[in-house]
Formats: C-alpha cells, sequence, structure tokens
C-alpha cells in the first residue's frame, strides 16, 4: 500500500471506514428512534381493518439476491396476518428462485405464530408468466394453481374456503424486487378491483409514490426503511428485534459517514477549484 | 423426500457445510474490492451455474413435465410421481429419480389435452431461431406472444397508468392545502420537463427559464434515485456483515461462526499473496 496512488488509497480508507461502521453497530446496541409514514401506516391500517378469516394473498416476487431488504417486510407482514388470524396465500411469478423464499419464510413465521399448512397458510410455488397468470385468476384461481407445492388439490385446502378468484381476496400484498407490481396493478388491480399492497426495494420505491395518491395502493413498504417502520408497528413489548430493526442501526451509522464524506469531498472540490491551474499547493 | 434424505439435509454437518460455503463464497466475491482474481471468478461463475441449473431444473420440473408433458400423455410412464406427503415438503433431491428417468422413451398416448401441442410447437419454433433454415418459424411464436400481451395490457395500462393517475392530478377542488401544493408541483415538474425534453423549438427566452427549471426536477429525481440505490446496496452489504460476524458470541454457535469467517479469511489472504507472487514470478523480465 506504501506505493498506491492517492485514489487508491482514498478507495481504500472509504472501504475500512465503511466496513467499520457496518459491523461495529452490530456489536453496539444503541436505542433508534421509531418512526412511521403514512405510506407505511396504509397498509398496516388496511390489515388491521380486515375481519378475522379474512383470505390475504402474498405475491413473493423476490429471490436470494434481494432478501436482505424485502425478506424483513415480508415476515413482519407475515406475523401480522397471522396474528389478526388471516389466511395466507402465497404465490410467485417473477422466478423459480422465489420459491425458496416463499418454502423457508413462511413455514418458519407460521411456525412462530403456531399456524398449520393447508389450514391457515398455503404455498403456490412458482408459475411463469403474469399476465397470463393475473388474467386466469381473476377468471378461475384454481385454473392456474389446483395443486399447492406439496401436490395437495387446493379446493380440497380449508385456506381456500371461499376463494374462486382474486376478487376473493381480501387484500393483495406484492413483496417484490422486480417490475411485476406493474403488471399486478395494471391487470390485477385494474380488472380484479382487490386493495393492493406494496412491499418493494429501495431503487423501486420513488416510482411508485404516485400510485398512493390515485388509490391504486393502499400502501406500500420501501427499503429497509419501510421493513423497519412494518415492524414497529407490529412490535409487541419485549419481543425481540426484527431483521430490519437490527439492519437499521449499521444502516444509519453508514449513512451518516456517507453524508460526511460527500461534505468533506464537496469542501475538497471547491477548495481545489479556486487554486490556479497548475499553480503551486 | 426420504427421511434418510432429509435427516442428511437438516443435519448439522450439512448445515456448517452450508455455512462455511457461504461464509468462504461471500468473502471471494468481496475480494473481488482488491482487485479481479481467480477467487471472485470462481465464486461468480458457481453463483451464475448454480441460479442456471436451478432454473432448469424447476422449470423441467414444476412446469414442463407435470403441466405440459404429463398433461398430453396421462402421467402413464411413471408410477412413481410425486406423492404429496404434508410431513415433508418437497426439496429438490426427492423427485431427481423421477425426471432422469428414460422411460420417457415410449409411444405417446392421445388424451384429452391435445390442444396442449399448440404451446408446445410454438416453443419449439422460439428454439428454431437458431436454425439457419427454419428461424423463420420463431416469427409466429413471437407474433403470438406480442399479440397476446399487446392485447391484453393496452387497454388496462392506458386506464391505471394515464386515466386514473391524472384523476387526482385534476382535483383542483377539495383536499386540504399540502395535497393541493405537492398537485401544483408534480404539475410544474411533469410540465417543465415535457419542455426540457422537446426539441421541435429552439430553448430560448420562456421555453429556456422553463426548461432549466425541469432541470432541477431532474435532479432532484436522479438525486433520489441514487440515495435509495445506495441505501439498497448498503441493506445488502449489511445483511452479509449479519452472516459473516454474529453477534451471539456467548453460544458456541455463534464463536464456530466468527472462527468460520476469521479463517476464511486467513484463507483467503492467503491464496490472493500467493496469487499475485505467482503472477509476478509469470511476469517476463
Amino acid at each position: 500500500m506504501a506505493s498506491a496512488p492517492n485514489g487508491q488509497r482514498a478507495r481504500w480508507i472509504i472501504f475500512v471506514l465503511v466496513a467499520v461502521c457496518g459491523i461495529a453497530p452490530l456489536y453496539l446496541k444503541f436505542r433508534q428512534p421509531g418512526f412511521k409514514s403514512k405510506v407505511v401506516t396504509g397498509l398496516y391500517d388496511t390489515i388491521e381493518r380486515l375481519p378475522e378469516g379474512s383470505p390475504v394473498l402474498l405475491a413473493f416476487d423476490f429471490g436470494p439476491d434481494t432478501e436482505a431488504e424485502v425478506g424483513p417486510m415480508a415476515r413482519a407482514l407475515l406475523r401480522h396476518c397471522f396474528r389478526r388470524n388471516l389466511r395466507v396465500v402465497a404465490l410467485s411469478y417473477s422466478g423459480p428462485l422465489s420459491v425458496t423464499m416463499e418454502e423457508s419464510i413462511l413455514p418458519e413465521i407460521a411456525r412462530e405464530s403456531g399456524k398449520k399448512e393447508g389450514t391457515d397458510y398455503a404455498i403456490l410455488g412458482f408459475r411463469p408468466n403474469l399476465v397470463v397468470g393475473l388474467i386466469t385468476m381473476g377468471q378461475d384461481f384454481y385454473l392456474i394453481h389446483p395443486e399447492d407445492h406439496r401436490k395437495l388439490r387446493c379446493q380440497d385446502l380449508p385456506v381456500f374456503q371461499g376463494i374462486r378468484n382474486l376478487k376473493d381476496f381480501r387484500l393483495v400484498v406484492d413483496l417484490t424486487a422486480s417490475a411485476t407490481v406493474d403488471t399486478w396493478i395494471v391487470i390485477g388491480h385494474e380488472r380484479s378491483g382487490f386493495p393492493l399492497g406494496l412491499g418493494c426495494t429501495a431503487v423501486m420505491a420513488a416510482d411508485y409514490y404516485p400510485y398512493l395518491q390515485s388509490g391504486q395502493l393502499v400502501g406500500m413498504m420501501g427499503g429497509l426503511s419501510g421493513a423497519y417502520q412494518y415492524e414497529h408497528l407490529v412490535s409487541r413489548e419485549g419481543a425481540p428485534e426484527g431483521g430490519a430493526m437490527r439492519a437499521m442501526r449499521p444502516q444509519s451509522v453508514i449513512q451518516t459517514l456517507i453524508v460526511l464524506l460527500i461534505v468533506v469531498g464537496n469542501v475538497l472540490y471547491f477548495r481545489n477549484r479556486k487554486r490556479p491551474v497548475g499553480g503551486a499547493s | 423426500m426420504s427421511a434418510a434424505d432429509a435427516s442428511f439435509w437438516t443435519s448439522p454437518g450439512a448445515t456448517w457445510a452450508g455455512l462455511a460455503a457461504a461464509t468462504l463464497l461471500t468473502l471471494c466475491i468481496y475480494s473481488m474490492l482488491y482487485r479481479d482474481n481467480p477467487f471472485f471468478k470462481t465464486a461468480e461463475h458457481i453463483f451464475v451455474g448454480l441460479s442456471a441449473a436451478y432454473w432448469f431444473v424447476y422449470a423441467w420440473r414444476e412446469l414442463i413435465r407435470p403441466q405440459l408433458l404429463d398433461a398430453l400423455v396421462r402421467r402413464w410412464w411413471m408410477p412413481g410421481h410425486p406423492v404429496a406427503d404434508p410431513a415433508h415438503p418437497p426439496p429438490y433431491a426427492a423427485h431427481a429419480r423421477d425426471w432422469i428417468s428414460l422411460d420417457l422413451i415410449k409411444p405417446l398416448e392421445p388424451s384429452e389435452n391435445l390442444w396442449l401441442l399448440i404451446p408446445l410447437l410454438l416453443s419449439l419454433f422460439i428454439l428454431l431461431r437458431f436454425h439457419p433454415w427454419l428461424s423463420w418459424l420463431s416469427r409466429w411464436s413471437f407474433a403470438f406472444i406480442v399479440g397476446y400481451t399487446s392485447g391484453a395490457i393496452i387497454p388496462n395500462q392506458v386506464s391505471a397508468t394515464l386515466f386514473k393517475q391524472m384523476e387526482p392530478m385534476l382535483a383542483f377542488r377539495g383536499g386540504t392545502w399540502d395535497l393541493q401544493l405537492r398537485n401544483l408541483l408534480i404539475l410544474v415538474g411533469v410540465v417543465s420537463v415535457l419542455v426540457y425534453f422537446f426539441f421541435s423549438v429552439e430553448h430560448v427566452g420562456l421555453v429556456k427559464r422553463v426548461s432549466k427549471v425541469g432541470t432541477f426536477f431532474l435532479m432532484i429525481a436522479f438525486g433520489a434515485s441514487f440515495g435509495n440505490t445506495v441505501t439498497a446496496r448498503e441493506a445488502l452489504l449489511i445483511k452479509r456483515f449479519q452472516i459473516l460476524f454474529p453477534t451471539a458470541l456467548d453460544t458456541p454457535d455463534g464463536r464456530l461462526r466468527l472462527i468460520l469467517t476469521l479463517g476464511g479469511i486467513a484463507l483467503l489472504a492467503t491464496g490472493l499473496v500467493l496469487w499475485r507472487r505467482g503472477a509476478r514470478d509469470e511476469r517476463p523480465a
């Protein structure tokens, strides 16, 4: 490193600082303020208003690569649904890798909440082509999902009682890391009219605010911050911290560092700009 | 999945092997921060290969075989077809014996699902894209996909993204003052950005001033987008840190995981040093 040029050295300093700011807060516990926005409470309140036993459809349209962001949302949402004794049906249209999310997160939270597969929740796995899926599910849900992931006939399972098509779901939430939500809005919500919620990565969040004001989305969790807010809303006294709460501590520290680095970078830039070109330093 | 299969995959040995692989591969990927190296390349290739293989096996096992082939020939060739067992959810090794079965090579039996031959043919036509003489047939498949999707989406798209988005924008009466202000801001933003990208007139005078306002809106939008992207990447990094640096150090499990990480770092650092030394030796004098 002794012979490294200045830019290379600065790069390494930033790497080390980010690593320290990301790792140290994992061991140093400090209290974080709970905050909530209208955007997140919209989704929470919609679930609070649902009568017990209402069917809710969760689309797991994310994979292991975005589990860090969308996973905590899925867990918080499932805890809320199970606490309200809602029936949960999970499916995916974004790729086979999202099935690993359905099959790991849903049973984990169901076990924790004392819920049974087939009675309180169902996993349907992956189907390709969301456009065709939504049009078909809008007419007859079982035409495209005749069996669950255990190859059991869906119509024989108590969790599907009273469900004929998408209109029978009292809420649909797309937990996504891709543009699947566009199709859920354009085809699903537009044709079947169910209330639609969204949990998405931070990168996507800004694009979907217009749909909240128009009422096409009832609420939204955007990135880790959205998951953190939702965890705060569903957390109970003495309960262990959720994934987003644990991750928010290092994120706050890293973001403070980034803001400081931006300020320092700008100060240096403007200081250097004032110097005459080729002048002595 | 048989009980023996299940007990193997949930055994402590398999769990620790998985954790060790995850730790080492994560560190290999982050070694890219140093420079492009064979450890990073290995991890990258494993990731791409595994994802592709997973896609293929899943598509075959869950979609092509049960929904197309089984439906076409009434599953008669497979006496051991997956039987649901609620006690054991289906992991992917479970039915390996089925889908590699060579019993598939038997004459097809017609069934009531013969219409499935149409999607089968259209799928095969797409593959013919690589054939020099028959590639034109793939256009039929694409024409079907484009035609169907356009017909299904366009009417709803206009309604959902144009009319429904305009409704709250044009609701000037009623609503709180902050809502009205936001609507006004959106209106000014949309108009000024559209003017910025309108190149049919020269950007002078009023047009120049309006397009200048548009650039401010664009900068704010890009800033928000960039900030969100950074936040998303941080979340991914933090998750990796949580896996590499367990906090429950008072448990044997936590201590062992930390040892695994530190051992992995030491191993990778040694590997990188050796690789650099080898590369230096190979360089011509």
